[in-house]
């Protein structure tokens, strides 16, 4: 038997297995694990395939992850369409899985010891995998959408779900691991992408310089923000792994791969703009070859166009929800000045000594997040390896260099929130690990160290935030009682289950947690409950009116009672009309034109 | 009793007619009110279980199906209304009160010994002369508004059951607060999806699929399968337990049901969400839109009081006195039937009432309002006219029974004074005696004595 019509066969087993499982569902409740499992492999196998067939020739994970752009895109024709169903994804699944049959060379060159990394990790991320969906980005997002999705059939989007108006190329995969395998298939291939992401970081690292991939590695997983993400269901690792595939295009001198990786990054989140900026900007003095830019750049915003246009066509602004809000000109999406210690100069300029000593995940102040101090350890030895960079004419060097200085700037220059770095977490890493492998082998061991002292504090919020969800998988707590402490308004939303008429149709106002609420939704919060805000602001006391004509028939709202200090750059003018006036405003105009028919703590469900 | 079977028998005809297309026997009729002045409209309600459609003539669900009718009567004397066997009989009188009523002089103070905040929005609340306040969000402490005594609820709760003077968790134990202990309960895990409720002795919760009751301390326990629905408490009244029930959703919204000497009764199965119920004796009491229903179990009458309650988180009731949240065109006051009223600017809301104590929120500060005076017309539910009720000049709202009115007037908190309506004025006639029967021709007055 030849070797290309066994691989087939085996794939054919293993797909037919997954369909099995998936579909049939033959383990009944208590194969929800396997059931997840299998969806995975289904889809990425279908990714790897299509990806793979486009490609040729290929690292297996560069081939699974533009399918995964591919799959997104063909996705969205028949979202378009409103032919978003389970069968439909089947098939799309089988077509992708067909790029098996050109035979493409994938080959999978990690590094095995990079095992003793990533199984604690993939421990760690299992348990949040499994464990019920809490996590605000999930539940008003990341899951959110591709449910929403899949109830309606189509892509939703628009002024009453501004969510949906962002590229959902990476979102679409998740609705398909959605219907196949629930919430813990789509957390499953996040946290597979997160460990894959890792591993190629270790293995472009090496290759690089000697110790760079470990230490760049290490500082990736030594971090709570890196951490947390892990087993969550997000866009930041799965754009970041794109990112990386778009470094290493740029690397080994492949304008095709760039173009298409960089183009699939900034459509997975638009924040990768400073990570790809910089990628082109490393090419061009690399190359020196303005046309050839132009034409990977053209290719790569060809990748993105789509959305835009589909924007375009929705009648809004191709950017929307990032810009094109009617009031924009009086209304701030979102304000940057929430975020870290300060902007002035002083500030900008400790802000590597600040956002490693300071990060703190519960405050704002504390940029939301913590990293490992392995960053600013190798901060000197990055200026060296920059020196010897520019000295010894290592052009990989300068491009991972130049990128990762690119990134930190427009991240200095935007939120100082730490998981924005995330979509930049190869050319930071890489950058890390550069400063590292320059230092001698005592410099090595003091880096180990600095390491190693930075884990308890990044490991201790994530551990503490793993334990309630180890309680809920060991039985020793329930899954309703973990999401009524975890999910604010959670109450109110699992009264709408149970208690709304099936044909309601409810409003999301001032409320996270989507996700779990089992009928069509308009609004939800975003940033700071920006959908509920703007709409306010535009039709005022015409508001409620103005949603009964959508056909809404219910509210579940939160009280959000924004505190002034939290938003100290702003005058008392001006929080009241953003923020105070409102709240004020809606919770009166429910009380005046709403019957009350739930409430427990600070949320409330309302009949209109 | 032949007297009465001979005087039910040469009664005139009912004014609405037996059903044609016949009505399947249905629990209970029951009328808004037993003695109507010539020529009132009275709305009749059939708490009624059988299939749809009932009758044609009734209005209800839709066009052709439903629970509920009015009859215009036209001649004194009694009536009797018979639906299927089913009957009532009103009593019609040549004279009327008029509906309105003038709000209760009250004293209003702000609670200041409640000052933390908790996790359940229906505390802090008043049950008896106690309020129920808390500590790191769980109700932990109790303050009696008569004498200012302070007790510690040990172990505290985030969502205790409250009722006549008691605190009390099933499984954990009661706080009887009047005699200041605790007594442990049996152990007992339940899962309510509601708030717990309790009349002093035993307890009413809902669960998924069923309501259970019991004793508080005894260990009694009994279950009945239903169909709550979540967040609104049950009641328990004098017959049993009470319940906002869902299982007709689709058809009816949600409906109200009883337990009668064991059996499922409907209390009302008709259009629209009849809900927030509570009970107090033999009264029961609900919000259903545009109105505040209180019925007299003993007697079949149900009086509504129309009202703007679509705010309220719940509905208080002391004996036949309901209070609630209403939206006034502007804000919400805190309303009592009885008239006492706490208004102002801003929203005063969650309304427990308890004698001559209306506590509320008055903008998110617990505020305690003490009637200065109670009045009774001789239309009330604690009312019974030995007469006909008649049109006199310098009446109480309009009318009088020149036969006299006997008032069984619950006990109340200090010293009272009592005042007669004579001939437009009040007249004063001596202290009350708590448990006293008065009897006038028109309204009483009790005024508080400091």
């Amino acid at each position: 038997m030849k070797a290309w019509p066994a691989q087939l066969a085996s794939g054919a087993v293993v797909l037919l297995l997954g369909a099995v499982l998936v579909f049939a569902q033959p383990l009944g409740e208590g194969g929800e694990l396997a059931r997840a499992c299998a969806a995975v492999v289904v889809w990425g196998l279908s990714a790897m395939g299509l990806g793979g067939g486009i490609l040729g020739r290929a690292r297996a994970g560069e081939a699974l992850a533009l399918g995964i752009g591919i799959l997104g895109l063909v996705l969205l024709l028949f979202a378009g369409l409103g032919l978003l169903s389970p069968f439909m994804i089947a098939g799309v699944a089988v077509a992708g899985a067909a790029g098996w049959i050109l035979r493409p060379e994938l080959e999978v060159d990690l590094d095995p010891r990079v095992g003793v990394l990533l199984l604690p990790l993939l421990a760690m991320g299992g348990i949040q995998a499994l464990a019920p969906p809490i996590d605000t980005d999930e539940i008003y997002q990341h899951l959110a959408l591709p449910k929403m999705m899949l109830h309606t059939g189509g892509l939703v989007g628009g002024m009453f779900t501004p969510d949906g108006s962002r590229p959902m190329g990476l979102h679409l995969n998740y609705a398909a691991l959605l219907s196949f395998g629930g919430a813990p298939a789509v957390k499953g291939f996040h946290l597979l992408l997160a460990l894959l992401l890792l591993a190629e970081v270790q293995r472009l690292g090496e290759k690089l310089a000697p110790m760079a991939g470990w230490a760049g590695a290490m500082a990736l997983a030594g971090s709570f923000t890196f951490l947390r993400e892990l087993g969550l269901a997000d866009n930041n690792l799965p754009t970041s792994l794109m990112g990386l595939y778009a470094l290493r295009a740029v690397i080994q001198d492949r304008p095709g791969r760039l173009a298409l990786f960089s183009g699939l990054a900034l459509s997975f989140k638009y924040t990768a703009a400073p990570l790809v900026f910089g990628l082109y900007l490393g090419d061009l003095v690399w190359r020196r070859d303005l046309k050839r830019s132009a034409w990977t750049t053209a290719a790569a915003l060809g990748m993105v166009a789509p959305w835009w246009i589909r924007n375009l066509l929705g009648g809004l602004h191709p950017l929307f929800p990032y810009a094109g809000w009617p009031a924009g000109d009086r209304f701030v999406f979102a304000y940057v000045e929430r975020y870290g210690m300060g902007r002035d100069l002083l500030s900008m300029l400790m802000l590597p000594w600040n956002a490693t000593l300071h990060g703190d995940p519960t405050r704002y102040e504390g940029f939301l997040g913590r990293i490992s101090p392995l960053g600013l350890a190798a901060l000197p030895g990055g200026l060296y390896a920059c020196w010897r960079a520019s000295s010894e004419r290592k052009p990989a060097w300068a491009v991972v260099l130049g990128s990762a200085a690119v990134c930190l700037l427009g991240w200095a220059l935007g939120a100082h929130w730490l998981r924005y770095l995330l979509p930049a977490a190869p050319a930071i890493a890489l950058a890390i690990g550069l400063g590292v492998a320059v230092l001698p082998r005592w410099g090595w061991a003091a880096a180990g160290l600095v390491w190693v002292a930075g884990l308890p504090s990044n490991l201790k919020p994530h551990l503490q935030g793993l334990a309630p969800l180890a309680q809920v998988l060991g039985g020793e707590r329930t899954r309703e009682a973990l999401l009524e402490e975890k999910v604010p308004g959670y109450a109110a939303i699992r009264w709408v289950n149970n208690e709304a008429p099936p044909t309601a149709r409810i409003a999301m106002a001032f409320t996270w947690g989507g996700y779990h609420l089992d009928r069509p939704y308009v609004l939800g919060s975003v940033e700071d409950h920006v959908p509920m805000r703007h709409l306010l602001y535009l039709h005022g006391d015409q508001t409620l009116p103005l949603l009964r004509e959508l056909g809404v028939t219910h509210v579940v709202t939160g009280r959000v009672h924004f505190i002034h200090k939290t938003y100290p750059f702003l005058d008392d003018a001006t929080f009241n009309e953003q923020f105070t006036q409102p709240e004020e405003q809606w919770e009166e105009m429910l009380l005046e034109q709403g019957t009350l028919v739930f409430e427990q703590g600070r949320s409330s469900v309302w009949r209109l | 009793m032949l007297v009465v079977f001979a005087l039910m028998a040469c009664s005139p005809p009912a004014q609405v007619s037996e059903p044609a297309l016949g009505v399947p026997a249905g629990q209970e009729l029951v009328t808004e009110r037993l003695r109507a002045g010539l020529g009132q409209w009275i709305r009749l309600d059939l708490a009624y279980d059988g299939p749809w459609p009932a009758n044609l003539a009734w209005e209800g669900v839709d066009r052709s199906e439903g629970s509920t009718a009015w009859i215009q009567v036209t001649s004194l004397g009694e009536r009797v209304v018979r639906v299927e066997g089913l009957e009532r009989v009103v009593t019609v009188d040549p004279g009327a009160n008029r509906p309105s009523r003038s709000p209760l002089p009250l004293d209003k103070r702000p609670l200041t010994e409640s000052r933390g905040t908790c996790f359940d929005p229906r505390f802090p609340t008043l049950t008896g002369s106690w309020v129920l306040g808390c500590e790191n969000g769980l109700v932990a402490q109790a303050w009696n508004v008569e004498s200012g005594a302070v007790q510690t609820l040990e172990p505290a709760q985030r969502s205790p059951g409250v009722g006549s003077g008691v605190a009390f968790w099933p499984g954990v134990g009661v706080w009887r607060l009047d005699e200041g202990g605790f007594v442990a309960s049996k152990p007992h895990q339940v899962s309510p999806i509601g708030p717990v409720v309790g009349d002093g002795e035993g307890f009413v919760l809902t669960t998924q699929d069923a309501v259970m009751w019991g004793g508080l301390t005894d260990g009694q326990r009994f279950r009945e399968p239903a169909e709550p629905a979540s967040w609104y408490a049950p009641a328990l009244a004098d017959d049993g337990p009470v319940w906002v029930d869902r299982r007709e959703a689709p058809l009816t919204g949600l409906d109200l049901y009883r337990l009668v000497d064991g059996q499922v009764r409907v209390l009302v199965r008709a259009p629209g969400d009849q809900r927030h119920v509570a009970a107090s004796g033999p009264w029961i009491a609900w919000v259903e839109d545009g109105y505040v229903v209180v019925q007299d179990t003993r007697v079949g009458e149900r009086r509504r009081y129309a009202a703007a309650a679509h705010t309220a988180s719940g509905l208080s009731l002391w004996g036949p006195v309901a209070c609630w949240e209403q939206w006034n065109g502007e804000d919400i006051d805190a309303v009592c039937s009885d008239g006492l009223v706490a208004g102002g600017a801003g929203h005063q809301r969650r309304p427990a009432r308890s004698g001559p104590w209306l506590f509320y929120v008055d903008e998110g500060r617990p505020m305690l309002a003490t009637a200065r005076e109670l009045v009774w017309d001789d239309d009330d539910p604690l009312a019974t006219p030995q007469g006909p009720r008649e049109n006199l000049p310098g009446a109480y709202r309009g009318a009088a029974v020149p036969a006299g009115v006997r008032y069984a007037l619950p006990e109340l908190p200090g010293q009272w004074r009592v005042d007669v309506w004579e001939d437009g004025a009040w007249v004063p006639r001596g202290d009350y005696t708590a448990g006293e029967m008065l009897t006038a021709q028109d309204a009483v007055r009790l005024v508080r004595v400091p």
